[in-house]
C-alpha cells in the first residue's frame, strides 16, 4: 500500500504499485458511488463525460452499420436480437456520461447497487458486440476502449488515484480477471473441434485486448488533460496574486503610510490632543474596515454581516450606543456583490446621516425575503423632514439608484426610521441557519 | 482581588491592553502570547476570576478555541470571554466557541476601550455582559441545547470512526485514497464511515460535507473530537 503523502496535491503523486481488489471495485462501481462535494463536475470532468458519451455512440454507429451491412447475405451471420441487446446497452451505458457532461449531479448510490448494475450493462454490452459483430469485425468496437479509459479516469480522480498508463496495463494484464478470460478462451478452443482459434477466439481476445490498451492511453489522457486544466487553473491563480500583492502594496504606501505619517508629524509637532489623534486612528481603522469590506465584495459574494459590521464599528467609536443588529439568522445570508455594494451604499448613508445629526443611540434593522433586503437606521437625534433629502445628497441618491419608493422615512418617538428597500440580484443562502425574515435583537 | 488571564498573540497590543486593564479595573492580569503556555500560566495561577482569549493564531496550529477548551477543563469554574476582530475568517470559530463553550460575552476588539473595560468589569461583577453589537450577527440567538462537548461523542461510534477522525486530522485536502492509505482502510469502508458520521454532522452546521469541510471542522475542533479518540490522537 501506498503510504500518504501529507498535504501533497494528489493528483501529481507518482503511483507505486497499488492495485487490490478494493481498487478494482472501485473502479467498476464508477464516480457517482463516491460523493465528494468538492469533486463536483469542473469543466475537465464534464469534457470526460463528453469524451465517454460520444465513444459509446461511436462504438454503437459502426457495429449497426456493420450489422445492416451484412443482413443480407453477408458472409458473417449476426446472432439475432444481440444488436438489439447492444443497443439497450449502449443508451443506458450512455445516460451517465450525458449527465455528467451536462452538469447534472447524479444521486450516489451504493457501491454494491452500482457494482451490479454496472457489471450488467458490462456484460450486455459485451455480449452485445460480439454477437453484433463477431470475428475479427468485433474490432470496430475499438471506440469502446475510450469509453472505458474516460469512465475509469472520472472514477480515479473522484477517489483521488492516479496510476501512469504502465500500471494500468499491468494491473489488467496482471489481474485474475485477464487470466480467467485467457483460461476460458484456451478452455474453449481446446474442448470444441467446432471452434476456429484464428477466426473465432483470437479475435475475442485481440479486441479486449485492444479495449484495454485504448483504456489505458485514454485513461492517461484524461488525466493528463485534468493536470492541464489544474496548471492552467495554478497560473491564473498565481496571476491574480502577484496583481493582489501589487495592488496592496500600492495602496499601503498611499493610503495607509501616508496616513501613518501625518498622525506621527502632528505628535512630533505637538499640534494634535490625544482625543484627536484617537479620532484619526478611528478614522484609519475604519477606511481600513471599509477596504476590507470592498476586498470581501470583490470575491463575488458577502454575507450581510460583514457589510454592516464596518459601520455599527463607525457607529460605537463615535461614541454612540447601538442597541439593536439585526440577527444572526438574518445577516448569515448571503449576496452577490451587486447587492452588497447597494447595501454598503444604503448603511453608509443611513449612519452618516445619524451620526451628523447627533444621534446618541442608534438601532439596525433589517430584513430579508427572496425580492428584497430593507435595512433601515433608528436613531434618537429628533424628526426628519422629508423635504430634507437634498439633491445631491446621500438619500438622494439612493433614491436615484434604487427607484424614488425605495426610501422611508418615518418620525419614531423622539428620532426617526430611515429605511432602504435594496432589490436582490443573485443571492444565495449559506448553508446552515434558518432563514428568519425580520428576526432581530 | 480578580485575576485575569489575557491569551493574544500580539504581544504589544495584549499587553498595553492588560495595563489599561490593571490601571482602570485595578484586576491582575496575566498575559499569554501562545497557545503552549496556556497550560503554564493556569499551573501558576490559583483562583482565576476570567481568561479573555483571541480566536485568530496564524502564526501556529491551533486557535484560540483550544486555549478555552483548555481553560474550561482545567478550571470549569473560570469565567470565559472572547476578544475578536469578528472577521470572516474567524466565524466558524467563533460560533463553535459560543455553541459550545458558556462564554461570557464577546468583546470587539476595535470596540471603544471605556467599552471593552465595561464588557469585562460587567463580568467579573455579574457573570455575563451583552454580546458586542458589532459581533452580534455572528452569533446565533439562541445556542442548541444539543451541541455540547458530549455531542461529539456521536461522531465516533465505533473504532473505524477513530481511524476516519485521525486520518482527517492528519491529511490536508483530503480524498478517499488519502484516507483509505492513511486509515488502513479500504475505499468503500471510508465511504460508508464517512455517510454514518454525515448525519451527526447535521448538528455541528455541517451539510453533506465534502471531505475537505471535514478536515477542516475536524482540525477546528481537535480539542473536542481528540477526546473521543483515544490515546495518541493529539
Amino acid at each position: 500500500m501506498v503510504g500518504c503523502r501529507l498535504g501533497q496535491n494528489p493528483f501529481m503523486q507518482s503511483e507505486q504499485h497499488d492495485w487490490s481488489t478494493d481498487r478494482w471495485l472501485a473502479l467498476l462501481a464508477g464516480h457517482t458511488t463516491w460523493n465528494d462535494p468538492d469533486r463536483r463536475p469542473n469543466i475537465t470532468v464534464r469534457s470526460t463525460g463528453g469524451i465517454e458519451m460520444f465513444a459509446i455512440i461511436c462504438s454503437l454507429s459502426a457495429l449497426l452499420c456493420f450489422a445492416g451491412a451484412t443482413r443480407d447475405g453477408g458472409a458473417i451471420e449476426v446472432v439475432k436480437g444481440l444488436p438489439l441487446v447492444l443497443m439497450v446497452a449502449s443508451v443506458i451505458c450512455a445516460v451517465g456520461p450525458t449527465l455528467t457532461l451536462l452538469g447534472r449531479g447524479q444521486r450516489t448510490r451504493p457501491l454494491m447497487a452500482n457494482l451490479v448494475l454496472r457489471a450488467g450493462m458490462g456484460l450486455m454490452m459485451v455480449v452485445g458486440i460480439f454477437g453484433t459483430a463477431p470475428g475479427w469485425a468485433s474490432l470496430l468496437s475499438w471506440p469502446i476502449g475510450v469509453a472505458v479509459g474516460a469512465d475509469a479516469s472520472l472514477t480515479a480522480y473522484v477517489i483521488g488515484w492516479r496510476p501512469s498508463p504502465w500500471q494500468w496495463w499491468l494491473s489488467v494484464i496482471s489481474s485474475p480477471l485477464h487470466f480467467g478470460i485467457v483460461g476460458g478462451l484456451v478452455g474453449t478452443a481446446l474442448a470444441s473441434a467446432d471452434v476456429n482459434l484464428v477466426d473465432s477466439v483470437l479475435p475475442v481476445y485481440l479486441t479486449g485486448h485492444i479495449w484495454i490498451v485504448i483504456a489505458c492511453l485514454a485513461a492517461h489522457g484524461t488525466s493528463l488533460m485534468t493536470d492541464a486544466e489544474r496548471a492552467r487553473s495554478e497560473a491564473i491563480r498565481l496571476e491574480a496574486v502577484r496583481d493582489e500583492h501589487r495592488r496592496s502594496a500600492h495602496w499601503l504606501h498611499d493610503d495607509i503610510c501616508a496616513q501613518l505619517r501625518l498622525v506621527t508629524l502632528k505628535l512630533h509637532r505637538g499640534a494634535t490632543e490625544t482625543d484627536k489623534v484617537v479620532a484619526m486612528l478611528d478614522e484609519l481603522d475604519f477606511s481600513l474596515r471599509l477596504r476590507q469590506l470592498d476586498e470581501l465584495l470583490q470575491s463575488g459574494s458577502v454575507r450581510l454581516a460583514e457589510v454592516l459590521q464596518p459601520f455599527v464599528r463607525n457607529a460605537q467609536n463615535h461614541g454612540v450606543t447601538v442597541d439593536q443588529v439585526p440577527s444572526y439568522e438574518t445577516a448569515s445570508a448571503v449576496v452577490d456583490r451587486g447587492t452588497g455594494l447597494a447595501l454598503r451604499h444604503a448603511a453608509s448613508v443611513l449612519t452618516s446621516n445619524a451620526l451628523n445629526a447627533g444621534a446618541t443611540r442608534l438601532s439596525f434593522e433589517m430584513s430579508v425575503d427572496d425580492d428584497v433586503i430593507e435595512v433601515a437606521v433608528v436613531d434618537d437625534a429628533g424628526g426628519f423632514e422629508t423635504d430634507a433629502v437634498t439633491a445631491g445628497r446621500g438619500l438622494w441618491s439612493l433614491q436615484h439608484e434604487l427607484g424614488p419608493d425605495s426610501v422611508t422615512i418615518e418620525q419614531v418617538d423622539g428620532g426617526s426610521r430611515v429605511g432602504v428597500c435594496i432589490p436582490r440580484r443573485g443571492a444565495t443562502w449559506e448553508k446552515g441557519p434558518a432563514r428568519a425574515a425580520s428576526a432581530t435583537r | 482581588m480578580p485575576h485575569l488571564l489575557l491569551v493574544d498573540d500580539a504581544s504589544a497590543l495584549a499587553e498595553l491592553f492588560a495595563e489599561a486593564i490593571r490601571s482602570r479595573l485595578g484586576y491582575e492580569v496575566t498575559v499569554v502570547v501562545a497557545l503552549a503556555d496556556v497550560g503554564d500560566a493556569l499551573d501558576r495561577i490559583d483562583d482565576l476570576t476570567l481568561a479573555i482569549i483571541d480566536l485568530s493564531f496564524p502564526q501556529e496550529r491551533g486557535t484560540g478555541l483550544d486555549a478555552l477548551a483548555e481553560v474550561h477543563r482545567r478550571r470549569p469554574k473560570t469565567r470565559l470571554a472572547i476578544i475578536t476582530q469578528g472577521d470572516e475568517w474567524v466565524a466558524n470559530i467563533l460560533r463553535d466557541a459560543w455553541e459550545l463553550l458558556p462564554i461570557a460575552t464577546v468583546i470587539s476588539k476595535s470596540a471603544p476601550l471605556s467599552y471593552q473595560m465595561g464588557a469585562i468589569e460587567q463580568v467579573v461583577l455579574r457573570g455575563s455582559a451583552p454580546v458586542d453589537p458589532a459581533i452580534q450577527p455572528l452569533l446565533p440567538a439562541q445556542r442548541s441545547p444539543l451541541r455540547t462537548a458530549a455531542s461529539f461523542g456521536a461522531l465516533v461510534q465505533h473504532a473505524g470512526h477513530i481511524k476516519l477522525w485521525r486520518a482527517l486530522l492528519a491529511t490536508n485536502e483530503p480524498t478517499y485514497k488519502m484516507l483509505a492509505d492513511a486509515a488502513g482502510l479500504k475505499l468503500n469502508t471510508v465511504k460508508n464511515y464517512r455517510a454514518q458520521v454525515v448525519p451527526e454532522l447535521e448538528l455541528h452546521g455541517l451539510h453533506d460535507p465534502s471531505l475537505r469541510e471535514m478536515g477542516e471542522f475536524a482540525k477546528r475542533c481537535r480539542s473536542f473530537l481528540i477526546p473521543f479518540l483515544g490515546p495518541g490522537a493529539a
